[in-house]
């Protein structure tokens, strides 16, 4: 196609966009605000989800302060009660996580580990942010608009999201949908940008199996959002014509308060399938980029290659691809056709082969390793116990049978915050931790750290583990409240106090890591280029923090995969992706290493 | 760092002997759901406690310390292969039983007596067949103040059925297959005793089958949430001995008699006007 | 939901080959040293052009959805009882135009003919236009004719699916408005001809996925065939 004549388009160095076609920023303005840079673009998304997560922090303390210490404040009623679990389950799920991993982890990460200048389309990424802003904006609104947030749960089920029953009838459902709406078209931008800079955009030398398996997870969890959140979409656009044109794509025949409403015909549970055909594909669009950047800080930490690096490439794919055949696995007890649960049970229950690969390959790089346990370090090892406990669950959960009695109780709550709530938090901060120094040139404060990350870490287990035990009692979740159910004995109560004061210290201890965030920037320790002596490509830049266009003149050259640490007979315990191999008659294998 | 691990494995399982906090005694058939829940915690408790351990013992013996060098080993493809299929085969000992166990649950068997709850916002109401031993034909379409079931006023089926506007009763040993109606959002009829549970989905008729084992009064709660009052939509199923349920059954009223305008229908049909908001 | 499996499916198998190529079986740590004894990857295509592709394998999936939850929704004797739609053969038959327009505009980029590439352009922007404006007609007979989108869950598909394609060819038009102006700027240059082709690409997908939703909502000729492919459903 490159045709000579045409001189202005030659072809391409191959790994990415020449220093002429980059973007350059012409003010301030467009430097920090309207910026194009992938990495200013990664912490406006970053600081505006840890800002909005901020919030659903604050929600779930009120929660927690209704659960445990029922009627103890007058504000929290049950109309506010679900409108408290509701917003918080909601900001977590879709614009904290989602946000974070792919527009924060994503954005920066991407071009820095594959050795590109920027992503391949800047000015749709930076175009992707200003609607992720406004749709995070469009939620908060909510909070003010008459009648307040929606109310229905985060899982939004048709009929009631939209019925007078239900709080936030007026406003907030239909400011959720529309935020909802936004947010999947601010994604999409983001997400083709991350798909077409994996593909294109490596620099040379980097084959697909050289890459980090924080960007496969990165890439497979982007895949997986941009083929799952359409279903969100599609069901979001129907209910918000049901609320507001009155058609019926949710609703059946429904008398209310007596009366016999306009609807008729629809299908409630056609809402439960588009739902669950995005929801479960979401959980790995939150779990891939934890697994790989976990996968990364445990090799980097334990100076030791990741164990099994290609089992946990087909790993990830593999859990992308089946986490689109086990939606139905949230609707056991819908009253879809019964029979399905012999299928999702075995496709759910299959899906858990990868992921304990993923455990035990975690597992076997600490084995024999050069265990340096920094902070994020730490954060891993607590992912890891976290994730296993939040994974062993979902075992109960995914076989059919044993759902039926502990679903929609608080075994599932403690089971899906543990694994989809604290384990990726623990990602976010160990990764936060390790790639500071990048971001910032200075290191973030360690005594902060340990306090921050010891509150943490055992707290939440604290908090979530016991609760399963209150499922399997027969609590249910989304209750305002138990008082008069004959199970539920004074100790339940007791341990719900419990569960509510460890919550508040976890809460309490975040305000030392935001604290850490701000303080260290100024004082922290310089860092210097690559203080975890790496191998990745982000911590080989000429410049820290890396400039705009990441790489000065020239852009690197990869001669080896990721995890080159501890190779026998190398000088130093890694060798960086892009150094040349110095020593040609280097025989590597398995068995070259000295025991 | 290990030391914590160690103390959250044998915490964690000290907590799962010794904390109070148990499911109910079981008051139905369903306790092979039951013993599929203890397979499979002691499969997950194993797996977890090994893991948890061995991590523990990586960070105690691998520690990084003064010229140490980690191992070179980029993967070994006999391990993986082992633990794969170890992995596997816990898998299959959860699922299998699982599966067998569903298996049962769908099929409601020949000599289940119907029964019906009708949900709305947020209250139960129930109903049970007449002396013809069937439940008569319902559409929303029908519902009124004395008609809240919305029962076919022309169907003679319907006509016999008993409305319970009052705590569920069952008979001992008998198995029942529920149908679950809702004429506004969906809900989820649940007694932890019994296990056994379903959404109620509106516009659509859809059910569950267990046998009470254990005389008692349970409570039955709504378990998908429903609107505001979610939290207080309760009930109460009685579950007692043959003669104590025929007594009961004697007492209860027909939709005929409930509909038809007499007083002890009045009243209650006023009790079934939906609470205010 | 089987209709939509089955899309992903085909994605899957697509893009198999290439992932096939990726040597996903290698063992990188064997393989130290530069890249250029692997052997070459496979020409690469511009970046904007596989930027449009995954855009618009995403865009198939909502249709799909979109398919699918009709099928499930819409009972099978409320299939196709919308009022005949004349005009939406009209608008079809615009919508096929404008393709043409594009592809004969592309061929005109290759050869490198400024004028006669913007006359097709302005060609099938008009074509596009035209097609939106027939289908906006078509909302008003329907909606006078008292089909509004309560009426029925017929008529409420038939609102949200040509809604949600029309604001799809509208956002084509604002593109195809963007490459125009580059190609009036910079004739035959590269980046001219790749703007036409994905929009040639662009609408030609939309286009599609028009055929398949006129065929789901109305009696066509090739109704039978989609029918078939929602009936598991």
């Amino acid at each position: 196609m490159a045709d000579a004549q045409f001189g202005s388009a030659a072809p391409l160095p191959q790994g990415g966009i020449d220093d002429v076609e980059l973007y350059h920023p012409h003010s301030w303005l467009t430097k920090y605000v309207f910026s194009q840079d992938a990495k200013i673009i990664a912490i406006q998304y970053s600081m505006t989800a840890m800002a909005i997560g901020l919030v659903a922090l604050v929600l779930s303390w009120l929660v927690r302060l209704q659960l445990g210490f029922p009627g103890l404040v007058s504000f929290i009623g049950p109309k506010e009660y679900y409108q408290l679990i509701t917003m918080h389950g909601m900001i977590m799920v879709i614009y904290l996580l989602t946000a974070l991993f792919l527009g924060g982890f994503g954005n920066y990460l991407i071009p820095l580990m594959l050795g590109a200048r920027d992503m391949v389309f800047p000015y749709v990424n930076m175009l992707s942010y200003w609607i992720y802003l406004l749709a995070v904006l469009v939620l908060v609104a909510s909070f003010f608009a008459p009648g307040g947030p929606t109310g229905a749960g985060w899982t939004l089920y048709p009929p009631q999201a939209i019925l007078s029953g239900t709080p936030g009838q007026e406003w907030g459902i239909v400011l959720m949908l529309l935020s909802l709406i936004l947010f999947i078209i601010g994604f999409t931008m983001g997400g083709v940008n991350y798909v077409v800079t994996v593909l294109q955009a490596r620099a040379p030398g980097m084959t697909l199996m050289r890459m980090p398996l924080t960007i496969w997870g990165i890439f497979t969890a982007t895949i997986l959002a941009l083929l799952a959140f359409p279903a969100l979409f599609v069901g979001a656009v129907m209910m918000l014509l049901d609320r507001l044109l009155g058609t019926s794509f949710f609703m059946p025949a429904i008398i209310e308060a007596g009366q016999r409403l306009r609807y008729g015909g629809g299908s409630p549970i056609l809402f439960q399938h588009l739902f669950w055909f995005f929801g479960h594909p979401e959980v790995y669009i939150v779990a891939l980029p934890a697994f790989g950047i976990v996968s990364d800080l445990i090799s980097t930490h334990a100076r030791k290659n990741i164990f099994g690096y290609r089992m946990m490439v087909w790993a990830i794919v593999a859990i992308g691809a089946l986490s689109f055949v086990v939606w139905a696995h949230h609707m056991y007890v819908s009253g879809m056709n019964p029979y399905f649960g012999f299928f999702f049970a075995t496709t759910t229950l299959v899906i858990a082969i990868p992921t304990a690969i993923k455990v035990y390959n975690w597992v076997l790089t600490l084995w024999r390793g050069d265990i340096h346990l920094t902070l994020p370090m730490l954060f891993a090892i607590a992912f890891i116990v976290t994730f296993l406990n939040g994974g062993l669950t979902g075992l109960f959960l995914g076989n059919v049978v044993v759902d039926v009695p502990l679903s929609d109780t608080m075994f599932v709550v403690a089971h899906f915050h543990m694994v989809m709530g604290v384990a990726p938090i623990l990602v976010i901060f160990g990764g936060i931790y390790h790639w500071y120094p990048k971001v910032t040139g200075r290191m973030l404060d360690e005594r902060l750290g340990q306090l921050h990350f010891w509150a943490t870490f055992l707290g939440a287990y604290a908090i979530f583990f016991p609760m399963h035990y209150l499922g399997l009692m027969g609590v249910p979740r989304r209750y305002f409240d138990i008082e008069g159910l004959s199970f539920a004995t004074p100790s339940v109560a007791t341990l719900n106090a419990f569960v509510s004061v460890v919550a508040f210290l976890v809460g309490a201890a975040q305000i030392a890591f935001l604290f850490n965030l701000a303080h260290s920037l100024r004082h922290g320790a310089p860092a210097g280029g690559n203080p975890w002596r790496a191998t990745t490509l982000e911590w080989q830049t000429p410049q820290t923090p890396p400039p705009h266009g990441n790489w000065g003149p020239a852009l690197p050259v990869v001669y080896r995969w990721a995890y080159d640490y501890s190779v026998p007979g190398a000088a130093q315990d890694f060798i960086p992706q892009n150094q040349p191999d110095i020593r040609p008659d280097r025989s590597p294998g398995p068995v070259a290493a000295p025991a | 760092m290990a030391l914590v691990l160690v103390l959250i494995a044998l915490g964690s399982i000290a907590f799962h002997l010794l904390s109070p906090w148990w499911w109910t005694p079981i008051a139905s058939n369903w306790g092979y759901i039951d013993s599929t829940l203890i397979i499979t915690f002691w499969i997950t408790g194993f797996v977890f406690t090994a893991i948890v351990l061995f991590v523990a013992y990586c960070l105690v013996r691998f520690r990084h310390a003064p010229g140490r060098r980690a191992a070179y080993e980029p993967e070994n493809r006999r391990l993986e292969g082992w633990l794969t299929g170890l992995t596997a085969l816990g898998v299959a000992a959860l699922l299998a039983p699982g599966l067998f166990v569903w298996n049962q649950f769908v099929r409601v068997p020949q000599n289940a007596s119907e029964i019906e709850i009708v949900a709305q916002q947020w209250r139960w109401a129930y109903r049970l067949p007449g002396a013809d031993g069937r439940l008569g034909a319902s559409d929303i379409r029908h519902v009124s103040d004395e008609n809240p079931l919305g029962l076919d006023p022309q169907d003679a089926a319907a006509r016999d059925d008993l409305v319970i506007d009052a705590d569920l009763h069952l008979p001992l040993g008998r198995p029942v297959k529920v149908l679950l109606r809702s004429t506004d959002v969906v809900h989820n009829f649940y007694v932890p005793e019994f296990r056994a549970k379903m959404d109620i989905i509106p516009g659509m008729v859809t059910y569950f089958w267990f046998t009470p084992t254990r005389t008692g009064t349970f409570d039955a709660l709504c378990n998908e949430v429903c609107g505001t009052n979610h939290y207080a939509m309760r009930g109460r199923v009685v579950v007692e001995g043959e003669a104590a349920y025929s007594s009961w059954l004697r007492e209860q009223t027909t939709f005929a008699n409930f509909a038809g305008g007499g007083e002890r229908g009045r009243r209650v049909a006023r009790r079934e006007a939906p609470p205010v908001r | 939901m089987t209709l939509v499996l089955a899309y992903l499916a085909a994605l899957a198998a697509l893009s198999a080959p290439w992932l096939m190529r990726q040597r996903l079986g290698a063992k990188p740590w064997l393989e130290t040293g530069s890249a250029l004894d692997l052997p070459p990857e496979p020409a690469r295509i511009p970046a904007a052009r596989l930027g449009v592709t995954v855009l618009l394998a995403a865009i198939g999936l909502l249709f799909a959805l979109l398919v699918a939850a009709y099928a499930m929704r819409v009972p099978r004797d409320a299939w196709q009882i919308l009022p005949d739609p004349r005009l939406l053969w009209l608008t079809t038959a615009l919508l096929v135009l404008a393709s043409f327009a594009l592809h004969a505009g592309r061929a005109a980029a290759e050869r490198g003919g400024r004028d006669a590439l913007l006359l097709w352009l302005a060609a099938a922007g008009t074509a596009i236009l035209g097609f939106l404006v027939g289908q906006a007609l078509a909302w008003r007979n329907l909606l006078a004719l008292g089909a509004g989108p309560a009426s029925g869950a017929g008529s409420a598909f038939f609102y949200l699916l040509t809604a949600l394609h029309a604001l799809h060819v509208g956002g084509g038009l604002v593109a195809l408005g963007a490459v125009a102006r580059r190609a009036a700027g910079a004739p035959g240059t590269e980046t001219a001809r790749l703007g036409v082709a994905l929009c040639a690409l662009y609408v030609d997908a939309l286009l599609g996925i028009w055929l398949v939703l006129f065929g789901l909502l109305f009696r066509t000729p090739w109704s039978g065939w989609i029918y078939a492919l929602c009936s598991p459903a």
